[in-house]
């Protein structure tokens, strides 16, 4: 336990002891405790903050005031083995999502989480980690944590010792003993063993009790159609670098929200490599663009509803021709839309691919489509000879369906059947469809736990609220994708005196072991008998050899699915018919990280929509019904509404809707949304659509357009391109990122050199410096980039970026030093997708450094492009002079205006602290007035580099990895030094198809690009 | 001849003296010596001292918060300060041309008009200079551009044509201020001689230098005056390709091009000597100076914006024509893009302010029209103010990749300050109109008739005598 | 100056003759003056007009000046000090690499060349020709005379002072006369107004010299004084970070660290210690009595130990183990209840296993401390190494020695 815990066993966060006792006054306190809002739009010019006061008072008494800022030195008494002050120590741990675990690497630098890392030694995660996993230390450090335990009182919620919560729970255990059919729990949805064991401990203790397995989003459909398909649930564990052919209907793979994401997208982009080896085929299938959608080859832009229609027509198809009709085979469904020339040519070029591959072929089904389809899916998975090579399937418990089990705990508390309710770590209140009425429930039972880390929308109305401890402070443990029992590490102890679920339960059991250690440890005892044993685990982050055994599957024979009428077209651009998808978003998931800023300000990958979301139409959908980007919408579907800005996306099915889930939080945090303190929520709340029948794939929908109009804060396209600026950019695309097809690039393998024909790139002037010892680079490959944007946010918490806030991004002033650019090709209905990261490009004739009038940006004699920010005054001609435009300006003092650190004097709000706790101690903080960009995580490159001269050995290839190359679930970028010809990197450069932009300009940039390479369909083209 | 200088004055009368050369001087003189100037001179001084303290005050604002205050973004990392910048530097151009081109080509009608001319430099100059200046991100260490020696040995970067521009316009400046103060001198002079307070002859005094009009000082002060403006001449044609080097040198489309440096300088003289127009022609009405700046002095001016003004023209054809034939896309799509994009009606305002309107210079009744003199003067001004934005704005909003591209939208704050600059330009004129001699007096008595009187046949040629040394 | 002339001072009286001023009401009159005057070869006169008189310099015989000699001499010093600036602050003093360009590229530098030319020329200019003039120039007799005022309006004089050795008053004053003057007037020599500078405008000087010393001499206080405060540090910029480095204060932990203990339980990655012999000097339960695999008696590990041991216990167990070190002799001179450390001589340590010197060093025992954190495993067998050198270097017998060591001995 931390010393501040030890000492203070109370959320004496920032409060004396006296504080803490209940009088009204301290309660007026709590409310008023939080200062301005924290998500950077109190920055806007003309309305200064708060600190600006304290500024001018440092400044007017001038000399007295403004010195230089005194620094005490606290070491530690005795110093604990192993812990070198100032030398970062890596602990391996774990996250789960949707109840599957993620192994990772955090970095702790005296004792202190700041960054996070996949574990290269993890067999899913392999090393990559998304942008939610990026994020969680900015979780940790969040100001808005609820500080301690809270109870209802009348209407006003006041702070309670968690001395009073345990004797209250000392007092009513016997009720719950005695009467344990009126306990109900709605736990998330978790594979923890350790979870598993002590609900069976608390299921025992309290006879009767019922445990619900609480999701915000789609869980049941595929275990549902495993069952229908094979008579028992199963996951599904894709091998997609096996896969020749890959078929994606609706999935949303290789994006965050996908447990399994950063399996697949390291799978596809195994299989997306021209040399050599056979390259991958990838087939989309969609109603709106996802990551796969724009890695594919062949994209097929149809609405959800449709899906059903187009898989039975496969079906049929591929039955027939392998001679299993009959066999559960699927009727060709009498669906107009699929004799459509395009919709056919595809299927027969899908079908014909899929029988030429038998046994490398897979089909991926988002979780959103209905059971039937699933089976479906599984069923030619099977057909293909995919099992054991593309696919595997081990069984999973049988668990009971979101939908009946909801029903069932609102009848029940409707009924006065319910006295006591725990919900653990998830948030009901707001994510619950709206026509169950949990919140009205929720008020009638008369004993309500909710352990959750923010006082969030459940905790509100909850009797009790209980501070959940954060994932990096707790122990745990949890099956990853494949199955393998991963174990969690806390990082430090918790801030707030928080609980894990473990924890709580125990407490609550009565059981011995209170301690989460003991618990997880008492859980693995049998497989980790020795200490021994144990460290080796926890060191290594998970159980190794626990991956779960393939189960063998056999296909049942499938009733023929009735096709409802509105399945049996492909999307309908009218009121009335519009079908509404709501998707978990990439970045707040299913609003669990609203109030992240990092996330909130990370472009959606496709949209590139920061602080929000809108509701994505097809652009012809938009014309139809006379809907322009920007407007406010109000969409509708079975009686329920909502209203939010519209964008045209382009690859949006025809007559089909998305929303994103998460948004519109009013208990969210200073960031996400918070009603008690004013601060608007971000975004809409797209759960107020969901219903328990159709949580997430609405028909019957419409939208209609009200006057007024509202600003979406992307990051690209900001504002809308006229046609001169869509002609060139559909010019000069082609020139910045160069892609071919297959046969084109074996034709000419480096066509990318010659995609702009300029004279030969002589400089008049000889070399100043022969990089001779290291010379750093960087390779990009187009074919493996998803586009998932975790290197965003990768870079953003290993560089200290600044989080600028929507009226900033509004005004063109994020500063991400690392873009991922999007770019589309082809038509509007269906478009070809490319990203293109884009991170400073260290040209050796950099154009920024010869006007810089200062000499803050220059060149090192290993070729990095170096900032100097001390030295910058802000000019901004660098910027000016950058055709890359990868510079980022500190307009205001976007850092320290939030943290409130002024020059004049140390900083004591506590809240304010907590926010500096994240900033990584090896890389400045930028003050406002300067220019910064891209250093090749320079500070990364000095750490290897001393160690290496410490004992004096050379820097091997790979010992330095940039934060975006690091995270790279699709291992994109490679970085090293061009000097050492079998460096990685120098292979990639040295490769045909690499180029770099604008080389016509002579920059010479150290940054190379692989050229995309697409693998279509002869038939397609 | 005797009615020459016996102009009556909407407010002082007709000038006294008994000879010509005393009627001069009254002329010019009684301005300054006037107890109180006319009530236009108030109202605008009025006018100009409030649109200063807006000037302050933003300035004040934006180094508090930062240069956020203004709508600078990105890609546009150069938004309203530096096109004020370039468009005052460029008003600075028509004075010390005036003054010394026309000084060297000997167009004694210069003297009318040559004082203003220098007197707006210097004020332009000054408006100029303080953006550079407040426009960095931390305004408080500009010094770090200056060559001072220091313990970290950091030194200026000499290849940034900003720094360039911290050499060219400072001694810009400075040459042009030397060359005002010395034709001002004996000017001074006069004025101590006249004054009737003792104020008044201390201060004149002091700035006169003990001036008496000794023949042995003129001839050392004639020459000291060549060379200055010898020296002035290429002066002016650099700074302005030096400011233009900022853009010329650069990598942008729009901005990487080599017709910059002429092109530059012929839009400063012709928006500089609009600028003249534009001040002498109210200046002549109010204070009575309608015989020293004679209509024949404006329509020359004129004939030179006309001339200047289509060399301008042909600029920006001669820049999209390149374009075009360089085949480069980019630099293709900037000028597409400056012409039809959305920044289109900055681009059309140009054109027509700068190119269609002054054609009507052709006619001689509006070249001879003191009030459409005047209306185009200002036109050009905003003609020439919006082709630096185009230039700056326009090109950067969309450069190289296309993920960039912006929409750059100035604040509110952006106007103040743009206004304020205006203010300080024009508090320092009137200023200078109130108290300082307008016309340079021993100038325009040495181009007067009468200062040439028949000297010749008076030993005038015979060298018999061995000169002394000087 | 120009305010004395209407002053009558009684002094003026008898004040003697300064020269004869002649005045002419046009220019052409003068003209014809000077040059009689001139061709008199008179050398101490001048004429004062309001305008450049047109041709008066040759009627005057005036000499052409050598301003445009300095002027050139100055634009040089200008051209060639833009030179040695950028060529010595960028190339030299502090090279850069910039754009992939040579430390000195010349092209770049042309412009301020060119404008340092033209300042350092256009300055002396100026400045050459006040000097060359005497100006500036208070105070002249001829400020006394009232008409005088018209020479910077409309009138033209010319004055002949008595200092020139031709100057005769009646000679002069004829020669004068014969070229028609519209007044021909004596000088008196100023008597009045010679030695007067304003007394107000000498306290004003001496206040703002006065006032401009203060902030120096407040440097050099600053300099020579000590203070309890920090720097004065108006605008702190980046110069402190809300960031915090290692060791640093946390007011919002109780103890006031940034610096937090790991957590119970928690393993870092490369800080597995499974290896009982490595990391506890255990081999199944037991001290271990030989090194552990990893670690093998080398002469580098030797030394190695041997550096260790003299950082780390020599300072109390005494280069040579005996227990007498440094803090020990000083200690004991205090002698406030210290107990001696022990000579790693004794026969129950020599007869310890490696493994218990090992966990010695590791945990300490009695008075000394715990050495774990310190030390490295590796360095601390390194250590134990050396002690059992030492020890042998005591204890060794005859029975170890080689033949020929023995010799040695003899």
């Amino acid at each position: 336990m931390s010393s501040m815990n030890a000492k203070h066993p109370r959320p004496t966060y920032w409060r004396s002891l006296a504080e803490l006792d209940q009088d009204p006054k301290f309660q007026q306190m709590l409310a008023t405790e939080f200062p301005e809002p924290l998500d950077g739009r109190e920055m806007a010019p003309g309305t200064p903050a708060r600190r600006r006061f304290l500024q001018i008072m440092g400044a007017s008494f001038a000399l007295g005031g403004c010195r230089f800022q005194e620094d005490k030195l606290l070491p530690f008494s005795r110093r604990p083995e192993g812990v070198l002050p100032g030398e970062p120590r890596r602990f391996a741990t774990a996250m789960e999502l949707g109840g599957v675990a993620t192994g990772l690497v955090v970095t702790s630098y005296d004792g202190r989480p700041v960054k996070v890392e996949g574990s290269p030694l993890h067999p899913t995660s392999g090393g990559g980690a998304s942008s939610l996993h990026q994020a969680l230390v900015l979780g940790l450090y969040d100001p808005d944590r609820s500080e301690g335990i809270t109870r209802l009182q009348g209407q006003a919620r006041v702070a309670a010792l968690p001395a009073q919560f345990e004797e209250f729970v000392a007092a009513e255990r016997p009720n719950w003993q005695s009467r344990g059919s009126s306990v109900r729990v709605l736990s998330s949805l978790s594979s923890s063993p350790s979870l598993a064991a002590m609900k069976q401990r608390f299921l025992t203790a309290f006879a009767g009790a019922k445990w619900i397995d609480y999701s915000a989003v789609e869980t049941d459909n595929l275990e549902a159609g495993t069952t229908l398909c094979f008579g028992k649930p199963h996951q599904a564990v894709y091998q997609l670098e096996n896969a020749r052919i890959v078929l994606s209907v609706h999935s949303d793979v290789a994006s965050s929200t996908d447990p399994a994401g950063i399996v697949a997208g390291r799978g596809l982009a195994r299989g997306r490599v021209p040399e050599g080896q056979p390259m991958s085929r990838v087939y989309a299938v969609e109603s709106s663009l996802s990551l796969i959608g724009g890695i594919a080859d062949h994209r097929l832009s149809m609405s959800a509803g449709s899906a059903k229609a187009f898989l039975a027509a496969l079906d049929a198809e591929l039955s027939s021709k392998l001679g299993d009709a009959g066999k559960g085979a699927q009727p060709k469904p009498a669906a107009k839309f699929l004799a459509e020339p395009s919709i056919a040519k595809f299927i027969a070029a899908l079908t014909q691919d899929l029988l030429a591959n038998r046994g490398a072929a897979v089909l991926l089904v988002g979780s959103r489509l209905p059971p039937e389809v699933q089976a479906l899916a599984q069923r030619l998975n099977v057909l293909l000879d995919g099992v054991g090579r593309t696919v595997t399937y081990h069984e999973v418990p049988v668990r009971e369906r979101r939908k009946d089990a909801l029903q069932a705990l609102v009848q029940d508390i409707q009924a006065g059947r319910v006295e006591t309710l725990l919900v653990l770590g998830e948030n009901p209140v707001l994510t619950a469809p709206t026509d169950l009425g949990f919140a009205a429930a929720l008020a009638k039972v008369k004993t309500s736990i909710a352990l959750s880390e923010f006082e969030d929308e459940t905790a509100l109305l909850s009797s009790w609220h209980v501070p959940l401890a954060h994932p990096l402070e707790a122990w745990g443990d949890s099956l990853a994708h494949d199955g393998t029992i991963t174990l969690a590490q806390p990082l430090i102890a918790p801030l707030f005196g928080g609980r894990s679920v473990l924890e709580l339960l125990a407490l609550l059991a009565n059981d011995p072991k209170r301690d989460g250690l003991e618990i997880v440890r008492r859980t693995h005892a049998g497989s980790l008998p020795n200490q021994k044993a144990w460290d080796r685990a926890v060191h290594d982050g998970f159980i190794s050899g626990t991956m779960a055994a393939p189960a063998s599957v056999t296909v049942g024979v499938l009733p023929t699915f009735a096709l409802a009428e509105s399945e049996l077209r492909n999307g309908e651009a009218s009121n009335g018919k519009l079908e509404i998808v709501l998707a978990p978003d990439s970045k707040v998931y299913d609003g669990r990280f609203g109030n992240s800023s990092w996330l909130q300000e990370l472009p959606e990958p496709l949209s590139k929509q920061t602080w929000g979301n809108a509701v994505w139409l097809s652009p012809g959908t938009g014309k139809a019904l006379s809907i322009a980007d920007g407007d406010l919408v109000k969409v509708s579907a079975a009686g329920k509404e909502l209203t939010l800005p519209a964008l045209h996306v382009p690859g949006q099915a025809e007559g089909s809707l998305r929303i994103a889930l998460g948004y519109g939080r009013y208990a969210a945090g200073h960031v996400g949304g918070l009603a008690s303190a004013n601060v608007d929520p971000v975004g809409a709340n797209a759960y107020v659509l969901s219903a328990l029948g159709a949580p997430f794939l609405l028909s019957d929908a419409s939208i209609t357009r009200l006057d007024g109009r509202q600003a979406i804060a992307s990051v690209q396209d900001l504002h809308a391109i006229d046609a001169v600026g869509q002609a060139g950019i559909d010019e000069r695309r082609g020139l910045l990122l160069a892609e071919a097809n297959l046969e084109e690039f074996q034709k000419e393998p480096d066509f990318a050199k010659h995609l702009v024909h300029h004279p030969p790139l002589e400089s008049m002037w000889n070399d100043p410096v022969s990089y001779e010892g290291h010379k750093w680079g960087m390779a990009i490959d187009l074919n493996k980039c998803t586009g998932c944007s975790a290197c965003i946010t990768a870079c953003q918490a290993e560089n200290n970026i600044p989080v600028v806030g929507k009226d900033s991004v509004l005004m063109g002033r994020e500063m991400l030093w690392l873009r991922v650019d999007r770019y589309f090709s082809g038509s509007p209905e269906n478009p070809k997708l490319s990203f293109q990261p884009v991170p400073c490009q260290q040209c050796e004739n950099a154009p920024c450094e010869q006007v810089c009038p200062v000499g803050a940006t220059m060149h090192s004699h290993e070729g990095l492009n170096d900032m100097v920010y001390n030295r910058c005054i802000g000019t901004r001609y660098c910027s000016a002079n950058c055709p890359y435009k990868v510079r980022r300006f500190n307009y205001l003092n976007f850092h320290l205006d939030k943290v409130e650190a002024t020059p004049f004097q140390t900083v004591t709000n506590k809240k304010k602290l907590l926010m500096h706790m994240v900033f990584n101690p090896e890389v400045t903080v930028r003050a406002r007035g300067v220019m910064e960009k891209c250093t090749f995580c320079v500070q990364r490159i000095q750490n290897v580099k001393i160690k290496a001269k410490n004992v004096k050995r050379s820097i091997a290839d790979g010992e330095i990895k940039t934060a975006c190359q690091q995270t790279c679930p699709a291992s994109a970028i490679t970085f090293g030094d061009l000097n050492d010809p079998t460096s990685l990197v120098a292979k990639d450069h040295a490769l045909p198809r690499a180029y770099s932009i604008l080389e016509e300009l002579n920059n010479r940039p150290r940054v190379r690009y692989l050229a995309r390479i697409r693998n279509p369909h002869p038939e397609l083209g | 001849m005797a009615t020459l200088w016996s102009e009556t004055n909407p407010y002082l009368g007709a000038p006294k003296g008994d000879t010509d050369f005393a009627r001069i001087t009254d002329n010019v003189a009684r301005v300054a010596e006037a107890a109180k100037p006319p009530m236009g001179w108030y109202i605008a001084f009025a006018i100009a001292l409030t649109m200063l303290t807006g000037f302050g005050a933003s300035l004040a604002w934006v180094s508090w918060t930062g240069i956020g205050a203004w709508g600078n973004m990105h890609p546009v990392a150069w938004g309203f300060p530096i096109v004020n910048f370039v468009f005052w530097v460029g008003i600075g151009h028509a004075g010390t041309l005036i003054s010394a081109i026309l000084f060297l080509l000997r167009q004694t009608w210069r003297t009318a008009i040559n004082r203003f001319a220098e007197a707006m430099t210097i004020f332009a100059v000054i408006c100029a200079g303080v953006f550079p200046g407040v426009h960095i991100g931390r305004p408080w260490m500009p010094y770090y551009m200056f060559p001072i020696p220091n313990q970290m040995n950091m030194w200026p970067q000499f290849r940034s044509p900003l720094e360039w521009d911290i050499f060219a316009v400072g001694t810009y400046f400075t040459i042009s201020l030397l060359f005002w103060f010395m034709g001002m001198i004996p000017d001074f002079a006069t004025l101590r001689d006249r004054a009737t307070t003792t104020p008044r002859r201390l201060i004149y005094g002091i700035v006169a230098m003990g001036w008496r009009g000794s023949s042995r000082q003129w001839h050392r002060y004639e020459r000291a005056y060549l060379l200055l403006a010898a020296l002035a001449t290429p002066l002016v044609l650099s700074v302005h390709s030096v400011v233009s080097f900022d853009f010329a040198t650069s990598q942008a489309p729009g901005w990487h091009t080599t017709i910059f440096p002429p092109y530059f300088v012929a839009g400063a003289i012709f928006g500089g000597f609009a600028m003249v127009v534009t001040l002498a022609v109210p200046a002549r009405q109010f204070f009575g100076l309608k015989r020293l700046i004679e209509i024949r002095h404006l329509e020359l001016m004129n004939k030179v914006i006309l001339a200047t003004g289509m060399m301008v023209g042909y600029a920006y054809g001669m820049e999209f024509f390149i374009a075009w034939y360089s085949g480069n896309p980019y630099e293709v799509f900037v000028f597409v893009n400056r012409a039809f994009g959305p920044y289109a009606w900055a681009y059309w305002t140009m054109i027509a302010c700068n190119v269609l309107i002054p054609q009507l210079h052709w006619f001689q009744k509006v070249r001879t029209n003191v009030w459409c003199t005047l209306a185009i003067g200002v036109v050009i001004n905003v003609g020439m103010w919006f082709e630096r934005f185009v230039i700056i704005c326009t090109s950067m909003s969309r450069d190289f990749m296309p993920a960039n591209w912006g929409y750059f939208v100035p604040s509110t704050i952006d106007y103040l300050t743009l206004g304020g600059s205006f203010g300080l330009f024009f508090t320092l004129f009137l200023l200078f109109c109130r108290f300082l001699p307008m016309v340079a007096i021993a100038e325009v008595k040495g181009a007067h008739r009468d200062a040439h009187a028949n000297h010749g046949g008076h030993g005038g040629h015979d060298h018999s005598h061995a000169p002394e040394t000087a | 100056m120009s305010e004395m002339h209407h002053k009558k001072p009684e002094s003026q009286e008898d004040a003697p003759l300064f020269g004869l001023l002649a005045e002419y009401n046009t220019p052409s009159e003068l003209i014809l003056a000077s040059q009689k005057v001139r061709d008199a070869g008179f050398t101490r006169w001048d004429t004062f007009t309001p305008f450049p008189v047109h041709g008066i310099d040759r009627a005057m015989g005036i000499k052409m000046t050598r301003l445009p000699w300095l002027v050139l001499g100055a634009a040089l010093a200008g051209l060639s000090l833009a030179i040695w600036l950028q060529w010595w602050t960028n190339a030299v003093d502090y090279p850069w690499i910039i754009s992939g360009k040579p430390f000195w590229s010349l092209p770049a530098n042309v412009p301020i060349m060119f404008e340092l030319t033209v300042l350092f020329a256009g300055i002396t200019a100026m400045v050459g020709m006040l000097v060359m003039n005497g100006l500036p120039e208070p105070a002249h007799p001829l400020d006394l005379k009232r008409r005088f005022a018209r020479a910077t309006d409309d009138k033209f004089f010319l004055l002949v002072e008595t200092r020139d050795p031709r100057f005769d008053e009646v000679l002069t004053r004829s020669l004068l006369e014969k070229s028609h003057p519209a007044a021909l007037e004596d000088v008196p020599e100023d008597r009045t107004t010679s030695a007067q500078i304003p007394t107000g405008l000498i306290y004003g000087l001496i206040v703002l010299t006065a006032i401009a010393v203060v902030p120096f001499a407040l440097f050099a206080k600053a300099r020579t004084t000590k203070s309890r405060n920090t720097r004065i540090h108006a605008i702190a910029d980046m110069d402190s970070q809300p960031k915090f480095k290692t060791q640093r204060e946390n007011l919002i932990f109780a103890d006031g660290r940034s610096m937090r203990d790991p957590v119970a339980g928690t393993v870092a990655q490369g800080q597995l210690r499974d290896d009982d012999a490595l990391y506890l000097g255990k081999v199944n339960g037991a001290w271990a009595r030989t090194f552990p695999s990893q670690v093998t008696p080398t002469a580098e590990l030797m030394d190695r130990g041997e550096q260790r041991f003299g950082i780390y216990c020599a300072p109390c167990h005494g280069q040579s183990g005996e227990g007498d070190g440094m803090v020990h002799l000083r200690a004991s001179k205090l002698g406030q209840g210290w107990v001696q450390p022990s000579n790693i001589h004794q026969q129950y340590i020599r007869e310890q296993p490696v493994g218990q010197l090992f966990n010695t060093i590791t945990h300490g025992i009695r008075s000394m401390p715990a050495y774990g954190p310190q030390i490295s495993a590796e360095d601390r067998w390194a250590i134990v190494l050396y002690l059992r050198a030492l020890e042998k270097s005591r204890a060794a017998n005859l029975g170890e020695l080689t033949a020929e060591q023995r010799q040695n001995l003899k």
